[in-house]
């Protein structure tokens, strides 16, 4: 399986939708970790422990968007994906939330 | 005959101009503090108290701001005058100081502010520590410390893009004595910058600066700090306000109409509420609007309190004894020209997210 550290591997401060946004956007997050990530065939699990917060447009962006903008299925994504988020066990089902609109 | 000195002609049209200005002041009760720019600089008296809230404390701090700003455009040599001033508040402070961080942005060399150092010290304190002084070129001369309760914890950034990075020094600095489930007010925040870069500074502002590449930066302002028990962020933009970025569509214009909202104020008032009720956006798409839901959540779910000012409407939530409280709304005669948005939460009594509880869930379970 496949690990992403959210906080160490790209950003303590994930926030905001786009790129032009700034560095840390849901996007650049969706297209340079998570996109590759299930490309490859394995399973993807996502820590997004030790950030400083979760914003919902990063996260509808990262997540929502892997349906909405790069082809893949909400069902392909639930079966594929685990996301762990223990200081923040809610996240888990917005994130739910975006994949399935 | 006696040959006049090169400089009499000018001499006596400053003679003249004084004469007049005695007159002025004697029959019409002119403020004295107004000095021609030829003469030396205009002083600008600092109001007792910089707030948002009270309608008399709100229109004093917006037109003290407000005649800065004219000076600035006028291109006038200006002195602040803080003798007067006994208190700051977050919102008031903020706004002020993120007027002047852009008038001097705008300007540079040719900003030619400075100011008074406050009477009052523990607010000579606070400006010392925000970085007003510095900005009006004013050198430090207060030694700051913890003990200094209400002064030492307030924290100051800007920036220009989504990037609380930007921030960090802000946040770790308070970080300590937070509690993990606190993060929920960094959520509001980062959502709230957000919104800035993308909606609110879509149109020129309309204060006269906005062709200068510096005034159309996307630029946010934030505070926090810690003053007994209570967290207060406050964020700032200087751009168009809720209303103007929300256009109303055609079928939601016909049902203001019918119901009488079709009054500037309370459209006004209708549509920021409604923003914030319903996460309704600028852009009309669905998978958007939801950043103004988590800036409410992060007052709500800790039970705090949630302040918006945003040209001149301001809505009051206290999420204290009601997660889901309706707000209360003014409208002030003066606009702050802008967006200002504080949460306040306490630190002893709300839920924490329990850290050591590893919850790990496949999705679809």
């Amino acid at each position: 399986m496949k690990q992403i550290n959210l906080a160490l591997e790209f950003s303590e401060y994930p926030a905001g939708r786009y790129r032009s946004d700034g560095k840390y956007s849901g996007q650049a997050f969706r297209e340079d970790f998570l996109v590759p990530a299930l490309r490859s065939g394995e399973k993807v699990a996502v820590n997004l422990d030790g950030a400083m917060g979760y914003g919902s447009s990063f996260l509808e962006e990262a997540f929502g968007g892997l349906v909405r903008d790069e082809g893949f299925s909400a069902q392909q994504v639930l079966d594929n994906l685990q996301i762990i988020s223990g200081d923040d066990p809610s996240l888990i089902e917005e994130i739910t939330e975006y994949l399935k609109q | 005959m006696k040959k006049l000195p090169d400089d009499y002609l000018f001499r006596q049209r400053v003679i003249r101009r004084k004469r007049e200005k005695r007159r002025r002041i004697k029959e019409k009760n002119v403020d004295p503090s107004f000095t021609s720019p030829l003469l030396g600089s205009r002083r600008v008296v600092a109001p007792e108290y910089i707030a948002l809230g009270k309608k008399h404390v709100h229109e004093e701090t917006c037109n003290f701001i407000d005649e800065i700003r004219h000076a600035a455009i006028s291109g006038e040599r200006v002195r602040v005058d803080f003798s007067k001033t006994k208190g700051v508040y977050s919102c008031g402070t903020l706004l002020l100081l993120s007027e002047i961080d852009r008038l001097k942005r705008i300007y540079g060399d040719s900003f030619h502010f400075s100011c008074s150092y406050p009477s009052n010290e523990k607010v000579e304190k606070v400006f010392q520590q925000i970085g007003l002084l510095k900005l009006l070129g004013k050198d430090h001369r207060m030694e700051i410390t913890p003990d200094d309760k209400d002064v030492f914890y307030w924290r100051y950034s800007t920036g220009n893009v989504v990037d609380l990075q930007i921030a960090d020094q802000m946040f770790k600095g308070i970080r300590d004595q937070l509690p993990i489930g606190y993060r929920r007010i960094v959520r509001g925040v980062e959502e709230a910058v957000t919104n800035v870069v993308h909606h609110a500074y879509e149109l020129p502002r309309g204060d006269r600066l906005d062709r200068f590449p510096a005034a159309r930066e996307k630029r946010w302002w934030v505070f926090a700090e810690i003053v007994d028990g209570w967290l207060h962020v406050v964020i700032c933009d200087l751009g168009i306000g809720i209303p103007r970025s929300l256009p109303t569509t055609w079928s939601e214009a016909v049902v203001d109409i019918v119901s009488a909202k079709w009054v500037q104020r309370r459209r006004d008032i209708a549509l920021t509420e409604r923003a914030f009720k319903v996460g309704k956006t600028r852009t009309g798409l669905k998978n958007r609007g939801k950043g103004l839901k988590d800036i409410r959540q992060a007052a709500s779910r800790l039970g705090g309190r949630l302040w918006l000012t945003t040209n001149s409407v301001q809505l009051r939530y206290d999420f204290a004894k009601n997660k889901d409280a309706e707000p209360a709304a003014s409208y002030f005669k003066q606009s702050i020209m802008g967006t200002l948005i504080q949460w306040s939460v306490p630190l002893g009594g709300a839920d924490k997210v329990n850290a050591s509880e590893a919850n790990q869930l496949s999705l679809g379970i």
